[in-house]
Parts: C-alpha cells; structure tokens; sequence
C-alpha cells in the first residue's frame, strides 16, 4: 500500500512539482463558472461593483451609519466594511467549498491516480482571483472618494499570506472530514455565517465593550481584517508582531492540516 | 523442469474492509489507536469480506485459464 508522505517540505514539494496542474484547474474553475454568460469574466468585476454600490446607498443613505463617531465621510463605513468582507469572502468561498472537494471529485479518488491534495489549493486560487476583483473595484472606488491609495497597501500580501496558510490547512481538514462525517457540509455554512457577524466587519472592535472585545479576538479571522484595513483604509503599517505571530500559527495549522489530509486519504476509496 | 509452470499462485487471500457508514471509516483511524494507549481492547469498526482465501493453483504453459464469478446485475458490483 502507498505510504503519503506528511512532512512539511513535502507539503511545499507536492504543491510544486504539481504547479502546472493547479494553474491550469484554477484557471478552468475560474472561467468555468461564468462559462456560457455573455458578459463571462466581466462577472466578476460586475458583481463586487453592484455589492460596493449597495453598500455605500444602504450604511450612507438609509443607516446613516459612521464607522467613527467622528467622522463626516459618507462613504467612509462603506469602504471600510468593503474591505473587511474582501477577507472574510477570501476565506468563506474556500471553507465553504472544502468539505465537499474530495465528494464531489469521486473519480479522482477511485478511478485516476490524481494528486488530491492540490483539490484545496486550486479553490483557494480561484478564491484569491476573485478576491483580487474585489480588491481592484476597492481601490478604483478609493481614488474616486478619496484619491491616491496610501503606499501601505503594497504590505497587503504580507497580510494576506498566513491567511492563506491558515485557509489551506482548514480546507485540508475539511475536504477530509466531509468524506466520513457528511453533517459537515450541512453545518459549514452555518459556522461560516456565524463567523462573519463575529467578526469586526460590520462594525468597529473598539466599539464593543472590553469583555466581548476578548471574545472578539478569539474569532481566527478579526486581526486579518484588522490588519487589512490597516494597510488599506488607515494607512498605516500592520502591526508586525502580530502578522508574525500570526503566519507562524498558522504556518502549523497549514501543516497539521496536511498531516490529516494524507493520513486519512488512504480511507476515502473505502466509502466514496 | 519449474519451467513448465507459467504462473503459480500459492496460499494467496484477498481481504476487503467493508464499512456500513463513511463515519466507521474515521473510527477506524482513530479509535483503536486510542484504545491501545489507553489500555482498552482494540475495537474493528469493518466488516471483513474474503474474496480470497488461501489459493493455490498452477498454470502449466500452454494451458489454457478461464476466470469466473457468479453472476449478478452488473451494477451491483461496479
């Protein structure tokens, strides 16, 4: 029987040696979904365009609702919560999607010898296009209100890289747990849904009192969005310590995850 | 002369772990590990089916083999 390695560097090696792979299925996923609509890609522009537009009408207009007390900007709450739920959807598409990857994909587990491991890598790929979309209708809408983006955005992929590792390593978890527990594609959504409005989007982390604050910080996902209002609305630099603390715990998580992934695939041909 | 045999098979089993539900599977990985550190007898969360059991035959060169099985709708044992 083939023994799956689960060593760190094998976690990199895999992913490398099969990178043409996962190129081209990120790319098929991409344009698959808008496949056969007439304005295909543009999709994707479209749809975080119309999301931003409804945003800034309903806090603006109808809420009349200011991130800071302070503050006199209408379209302030908009951008602000807008970039916060670019992260949130980054990892929502992607949790969402793992515990089905491996049950959807059958063949690829009994009929073809298919690298699996690289199945959660390519949604977090097309999820990271998609995020991408968004962060450009962001910046467009940035310098439209406001003008030139501050220089601290270029510290964006240092923000978003544990993130990926800590996405990586959940999918991981996820795609192999959904093939022997089946409840886990019910509930995901769920949790993930919980986890949004547990999150500092829709509202400031200095707005709630000291207790909950705590409670807040314990959701993975508030200093990532945090950090990343930081370098993109605020303008300020992330707070180093943090963003390192943060990608070696979740530099862990991405391993762990793997580990789980390749000790318990050898399983999924028995129940698939 | 052994080279008159073409193929020999000797004692030869074949084992399929049958499990009722996909969450037995998870079972399997975890819980009789468990059970060992703790000190428990180690339960088996499969049900065995033998396709196999200790075979043994010789096929002489020229002869001729058939392979047969009962048969049954086909969609049963895709």
């Amino acid at each position: 029987m083939r023994i799956f390695p689960t060593s760190p560097k094998e976690m990199f090696a895999s992913l490398w040696s099969n990178r043409e792979l996962i190129k081209a299925s990120a790319k098929r996923e991409v344009l698959g979904r808008y496949r056969g609509s007439v304005f295909g890609l543009l999709w994707s522009f479209f749809n975080p365009l119309l999301m931003l537009a409804i945003y800034t009408f309903v806090f603006s207009v109808v809420f009349k609702a200011r991130w800071d007390v302070n503050s006199e900007s209408k379209t302030e709450f908009a951008l602000v919560l807008f970039a916060g739920l670019i992260i949130f959807n980054l990892f929502s598409e992607c949790i969402n999607r793992a515990p089905a990857i491996i049950l959807n994909n059958p063949n690829y587990v009994k009929k073809v010898v298919f690298p699996l491991e690289i199945l959660p890598v390519v949604t977090l790929l097309s999820a990271l296009f998609h995020a991408l979309i968004s962060l450009t209708v962001w910046l467009l809408a940035y310098m439209v209100f406001f003008g030139v983006p501050h220089v601290t955005v270029l510290y964006l992929p240092l923000v978003i890289l544990p993130l990926m590792l800590f996405v990586m390593g959940v999918s991981w978890a996820l795609a192999s747990l959904g093939v022997f527990l089946r409840d886990v594609t019910q509930f995901i959504g769920t949790i993930t849904t919980v986890l949004m409005f547990m999150s500092p989007i829709f509202y400031s982390a200095s707005t709630l009192p000291e207790t909950y604050r705590r409670l807040l910080f314990l959701n993975p996902l508030t200093p990532f969005i945090e950090q990343t209002r930081n370098v993109l609305y605020w303008g300020s630099a992330p707070n180093f310590t943090i963003v390192g603390i943060y990608t070696v715990i979740s530099a862990m998580i991405a391993w762990l995850g793997f580990v789980w992934f390749q000790k318990t695939r050898k399983g999924f041909a028995d129940v698939l | 002369m052994s080279s008159e045999i073409a193929i020999k098979v000797e004692h030869l089993s074949k084992c399929y772990q049958i499990y009722d539900q996909p969450r037995d599977r998870l079972k399997q990985f975890v819980l009789p590990r468990l059970q060992r550190t703790v000190g428990l007898t180690q339960k088996q969360y499969y049900r065995e089916f033998w396709a196999l059991r200790d075979v043994s035959f010789e096929v002489k060169k020229g002869e001729t083999v058939g392979i047969t099985r009962p048969i049954f709708p086909n969609t049963v044992w895709r």
